[in-house]
């Protein structure tokens, strides 16, 4: 299966995201959100954060994870290209992302999410593999 | 078709009602014709307006204007009526965009005064509001105490700083304050995310665009309004941009715990709520006026700089560009307002999200300059068709809690839109209409043309037809800065 797609939705962004396991679920729902907004490809990975995430079940997980990424492109002004799922423990989940700084004439912006929502969110595992859908407010 | 649509039953020509059934409370109405409703229902929208009539406290039925679509948890275009004493407030009623508005100005010039002159004005326009993903004003920097200000003061704390006349306020829905505003139940990440936003348009279908009046359908209302045949005017629409939207995001994490600590059914999670008279629901109804304060002062700033770009551009006095401000309107909000209802005055909270308040003339909240006609409301359709200009009746006070539509409503999504704009230029089609264009991203002219879009008109015709508004002047597009 192919770590993320595009669903259709007339007004947004819906996103399928899988994984092997919830880490890489985690890790392929980072790289989607950075594509969605701009060529993956073109962000280099020159800086690294260490973010941390509350939430007390996977779709709430998953929600805060994509609004902060969005955070850290719309305030932090920086892209992250990949993803190191660090721990999940107690509710409280650790990812270091690796990215650049956001440069308009690089990367060329595609998708404007401005939220993850809890629109029609799905987080589901099915035999060995985590897929989650999700809607984003554009 | 789901077991709900398909008992719809029709009330007449332009109402429909979902009965009540299942754990519905009360019925859903829907405003639309014939053929828009099997439109919509290609969607989910009405599972949404079902949905929202399961809340607890609700007043009337679950309201769906014409121009609604699917949204989350509320459809867009849905209005719903909660008693402040057993009713709810939920984040999902008001939408991300906290306070998405619209507002219209006039000025003293005609259509061809701007011949040859219009690429001029938009460039001016384009270099003087920041628009797109990230866009921040270099000549706007706010302080702690200053953004407070802004969060609860609204437009009055713009007028202040020098943006526009005391005299706006009057012409803006709640005057342009929401006194139960609080900073501090604002997040510092919502803090973050508008500090270096006021001041800008936004992306998406945020939007500056130069129109002239086409046709006028109301002449006395027209005149009262300031209107005239192929008048210039603007119509500006944006919001609360990131602050508003991370208000929304804060509080829905919130109201989902509330939900569960009152024991409130949600049939779909973006329902989550509190009782009005929790204190989960008076922290987000400060909170969402904070916000829907910060959108009222953007659009005051944003008129300055409209303003400033005319005189710029044109080389023209104040008093010979004679701008005003006709009307400001929001149509993503909760309100605190009294309703009849079976005989009774009721203190309610009125969600309307994608929706806009359309009160008559005479009402205490409508405008004194607009009493003996309604209140304004401003419709934008897309970028190269037209815009309406209605006002408020009687009949929407008492069918829709004084509401009716907001505007088109997308028909194609942008991924759908760009795959049809392939090979073509809409700048250049546009431009061929006359209408000229200029946009922060790239992408956003592709995903916003016109074929994107629903044709506002079709929505205006219900909500005239069914008596809710009364259009007054039908506007054209010029030219248009997008986001």
């Amino acid at each position: 299966m192919t770590p993320y797609r595009r669903l259709p939705h007339t007004a947004d962004l819906r996103l399928e995201i899988t994984g092997s396991g919830f880490p890489q679920l985690v890790e392929n729902a980072g790289k989607a959100l950075t594509a969605l907004l701009t060529d993956r490809r073109k962000v280099r990975k020159t800086l690294s954060r260490a973010i941390i995430i509350e939430g007390e079940n996977p779709e709430e997980l998953l929600v805060n994870w994509l609004n902060e990424l969005i955070y850290w492109f719309e305030v932090q002004k920086i892209l992250f290209a990949d993803f190191n799922f660090e721990k999940l423990v107690k509710g409280q989940m650790k990812v270091t992302a690796h990215g650049e700084e956001f440069s308009p004439q690089k990367h060329i912006l595609k998708d404007k999410p401005k939220a993850a929502t809890y629109h029609l969110l799905n987080v589901e595992k099915n035999a060995d593999r985590y897929i989650a859908r999700v809607v984003l407010d554009s | 078709m789901t077991k709900t649509l398909a008992k719809l039953e029709k009330l007449d020509e332009y109402r429909y009602l979902i009965p009540q059934q299942g754990k519905m409370l009360t019925s859903g109405l829907i405003y639309a014709s014939s053929p828009m409703l099997e439109k919509i229902l290609e969607d989910r929208s009405l599972e949404q307006v079902a949905n929202v009539a399961t809340l607890p406290g609700i007043v009337g039925c679950s309201l769906a204007m014409p121009d609604i679509h699917w949204g989350y948890g509320f459809p867009i275009g849905g209005v719903a009526a909660f008693s402040l004493d057993q009713g709810v407030i939920s984040p999902g009623g008001v939408g991300y965009d906290i306070n998405c508005g619209v507002r219209l100005l006039t000025t003293g010039l005609s259509r061809p005064q701007l011949k040859g002159k219009i690429n001029d004005l938009i460039s001016r326009l384009f270099a003087q509001i920041p628009a797109g993903v990230g866009s921040k004003r270099k000549d706007l920097r706010l302080g702690a105490a200053d953004f407070k200000n802004v969060l609860e003061n609204g437009a009055a704390w713009a007028v202040e700083q020098g943006y526009g006349e005391a005299a706006d306020l009057s012409c803006i829905e709640s005057s342009g304050i929401m006194e139960e505003a609080s900073a501090s139940l604002v997040s510092s990440r919502a803090l973050e995310r508008g500090r270096d936003q006021l001041g800008t348009l936004g992306s998406g279908n945020h939007f500056v665009e130069v129109g002239y009046v086409a046709e006028i359908f109301d002449e006395t209302a027209a005149s009262v309004m300031g209107l005239f045949k192929d008048q210039v005017t603007v119509t500006l629409h944006t919001g609360s941009r990131g602050l508003g939207h991370q208000v929304c995001d804060d509080y829905i994490k919130v109201m989902l715990r509330a939900a569960e600590k009152y024991g409130i059914y949600l049939a779909d999670r973006q329902l989550c709520c509190a009782p009005l008279a929790s204190p989960e629901a008076r922290d987000y109804f400060a909170a969402m006026s904070a916000a829907a304060n910060f959108a009222f002062a953007n659009r005051q700033i944003l008129s300055h700089w409209v303003k400033e770009s005319f005189l710029q551009a044109l080389h023209l006095s104040p008093r010979d560009l004679d701008m005003n401000l006709v009307y400001d309107v929001a149509h993503n909000i909760a309100k605190k307002e009294r309703h009849r209802v079976g005989g009774k005055t009721l203190e309610l909270c009125v969600h309307r999200k994608g929706a806009t308040r359309a009160f008559p003339a005479g009402h205490p909240e409508s405008p004194e300059r607009y009493a003996s006609i309604g209140q304004p409301v401003i419709i934008p359709g897309d970028m190269g068709r037209y815009s309406y200009v209605l006002v408020g009746t009687q009949q929407a006070l008492e069918q829709t809690f004084g509401s009716t539509c907001h505007g088109a409503g997308r028909l194609l999504s942008r991924h759908e839109a760009l795959k049809k704009a392939r090979g073509r230029s809409i700048a250049a089609e546009l431009e061929a209409q006359g209408v000229s264009v200029r946009s922060a991203e790239r992408d956003t002219l592709e995903e916003e043309m016109p074929e994107a879009y629903k044709d506002v008109e079709q929505v205006v015709q219900v909500v005239q037809e069914s008596g809710i508004s009364k259009k007054v002047a039908k506007l054209r597009p010029l030219g248009v800065v997008k986001g």
